[in-house]
């Protein structure tokens, strides 16, 4: 559902629209070794969002070492913001602040960068530094960045009127940094089963509100030695032939499996979708996202219905 | 003490199997093997248990109940910290608190919680493991010391360390629950507690607690006006 917003906030397209010229560089990642050295992680721009730290750099231990986060942001032209029918009063001051939150690490809080935006029409530099101490980090750690109104002296209508509303549509950057593992993939497994089904679903996951949605939770299992496996699998990757439908079917049925299986266990378990937020990654986090792009009744529909619209949903997707 | 806590690897399967492999003889759990390094361990725990059953009048037989679960979450907190490498990242590892419940202290998770069909708090479900509920609960409620911490949870019960400590969400905001557990102080109504953090777990999606103009202790105060406190 589109957010609908009472008062006006920052997006790329003000952004573009009044020339605030904001420019996002990448994170920089640090460390010093046990030699007492600095080390530079090197990563490739494109992985700025989602940054696998052991993929660039082996030598970095979440357990022995720290890591020290810099962010810098470059605001061009900061009037852009304010004024009468702008972001904010010029009388006001904009912030920047930083969500931390993991659910692996358990942990969550939000940091104002020191740097304010005011009304000028000078570049201002905004710098974020943060150090992770070694032994802290676990799993998945995302960093949000965002504006909000810092001060509040002078208000016009259509505008952020308290202190510390957010005054960003979507996040000025956001990162994940990966410490633990690495990014999750639909977990499809081979196993040797001859005789056995050409597939079946193994559900591995105690708790769907916190599981992560890999292989160690639930396996889709293509059976190799089953006597369709190599057409299955050999055509599946190409958009025609029978078996490519067949995959399909067999990921819609997977698909619906796991949302019943996770609303059943929710419902055992006393917890359900408005009352709980399922950690970042987990099992539940992912069967909500399927909720709501194949628009399932989670309260109401059965299996046969939530199979249903699982594969409408996947025929419309193609088309 | 020298224990690796990085190096804790006990997955679901392997803890399920040791479970299924504990057996209760004359009210005592068995086997309790753990391996040499964790020795040191296990007796500084097991002490700290005998402490509170001297001090309480307390032995084996014994019902154990909230009391307990406060007595030794600060044992538990005391002796896991960071001097021993029990730090953030060993505190948020599901195996860990799998391992320590089922390898290193079966019998004293035993004496608190039972143990037909109650895998969820040894190892099955992670939120409810509950060496981890009550170290969570200390850390969660942590006002300073432990003299002022235990002001804070005199009155509280069972229910509450399962409210605090059962949804983690996006990850325990802990500078909010800690002022959560302080202003709820003189509170009893448990359906209050669960109220604000309901209401604190709604209110997340879109407020940072620190931003307000107040701060987290005015974010609190609001969580609860809004949640009838005082009504």
């Amino acid at each position: 559902m589109p957010e609908i917003s009472l008062y006006r906030k920052i997006d790329d397209e003000y952004c573009d629209e009044l020339h605030a010229n904001v420019q996002v560089m990448v994170p920089e990642l640090t460390y010093i070794n046990s030699e007492s050295e600095d080390v530079f992680i090197e990563y490739p721009d494109e992985a700025k969002e989602s940054i696998s730290i052991n993929e660039y750099d082996d030598g970095w231990d979440p357990q022995l070492n720290g890591l020290h986060y810099h962010q810098s942001f470059k605001i061009g032209n900061p009037s852009a913001f304010f004024g009468h029918s702008e972001i904010t009063d010029s009388a006001n001051r904009i912030g920047v602040a930083v969500h931390l939150f993991s659910a692996d690490s358990k942990f969550q809080k939000t940091m104002v960068l020191p740097q304010d935006v005011y009304d000028t029409v000078d570049n201002l530099d905004i710098e974020f530094d943060y150090d992770f101490e070694k032994s802290w980090m676990r799993g998945k750690i995302n960093l949000e960045f965002f504006f909000f109104l810092k001060t509040s002296k002078v208000q016009h209508p259509f505008q952020a009127n308290e202190e510390g509303m957010r005054l960003s549509y979507d996040n000025l950057f956001q990162t994940c940094l990966t410490v633990d593992g690495t990014g999750s993939t639909f977990p499809i497994t081979e196993i040797e089963n001859p005789g056995g089904p050409l597939w079946q679903m193994r559900k591995l996951w105690s708790d769907p509100l916190v599981d992560a949605f890999d292989a160690s939770s639930v396996q889709i299992e293509l059976n190799s030695k089953h006597p369709k496996f190599k057409a299955l699998v050999n055509s599946s990757s190409t958009s025609n032939g029978v078996s490519a439908v067949l995959m399909e079917q067999i990921m819609a049925q997977a698909v619906a499996m796991i949302i019943d299986e996770t609303a059943n266990d929710m419902a055992a378990d006393g917890s359900d979708f408005e009352n709980d937020v399922p950690a970042e990654g987990s099992v539940a986090k992912v069967v909500q996202y399927w909720i709501n792009l194949y628009d399932i009744d989670i309260k109401n529909d059965k299996m046969m219905a939530i199979f249903n619209k699982v594969a409408q949903g996947e025929k419309e997707d193609e088309a | 003490m020298n224990i690796n806590w990085n190096a804790v690897s006990y997955s679901i399967p392997k803890a399920k199997q040791d479970f299924e492999s504990l057996v209760v003889k004359d009210k005592m759990i068995t086997p309790i093997n753990p391996s040499p390094e964790w020795l040191p361990l296990r007796e500084e725990l097991i002490r700290a248990r005998d402490e509170i059953f001297e001090k309480n009048g307390l032995d084996v037989a014994s019902t154990l109940g909230y009391e307990f679960d406060v007595d030794y979450g600060f044992k538990l907190y005391e002796i896991l910290n960071d001097q021993i490498g029990f730090t953030n990242r060993a505190a948020s590892s599901n195996d860990v608190w799998r391992y320590l419940s089922l390898r290193v202290i079966p019998d004293i998770v035993h004496a608190r919680i039972g143990f037909e069909e109650k895998q969820d708090h040894y190892y099955a479900l992670p939120r409810r493991v509950w060496l981890s509920t009550i170290w969570w609960y200390i850390h969660l409620s942590w006002a300073g010391s432990e003299e002022a911490t235990r002001e804070l949870l005199a009155t509280n019960s069972t229910d509450t360390i399962m409210n605090l400590v059962e949804r983690p969400g996006r990850g325990y905001y802990v500078d909010v629950y800690r002022e959560i557990m302080k202003q709820y102080k003189g509170h009893t109504s448990r359906d209050l507690f669960r109220r604000v953090l309901k209401l604190n777990t709604a209110r997340l999606i879109t407020t940072s607690p620190e931003l307000v103009a107040g701060g987290i202790e005015q974010y609190v105060h609001d969580l609860f006006e809004s949640a009838g406190a005082g009504k």
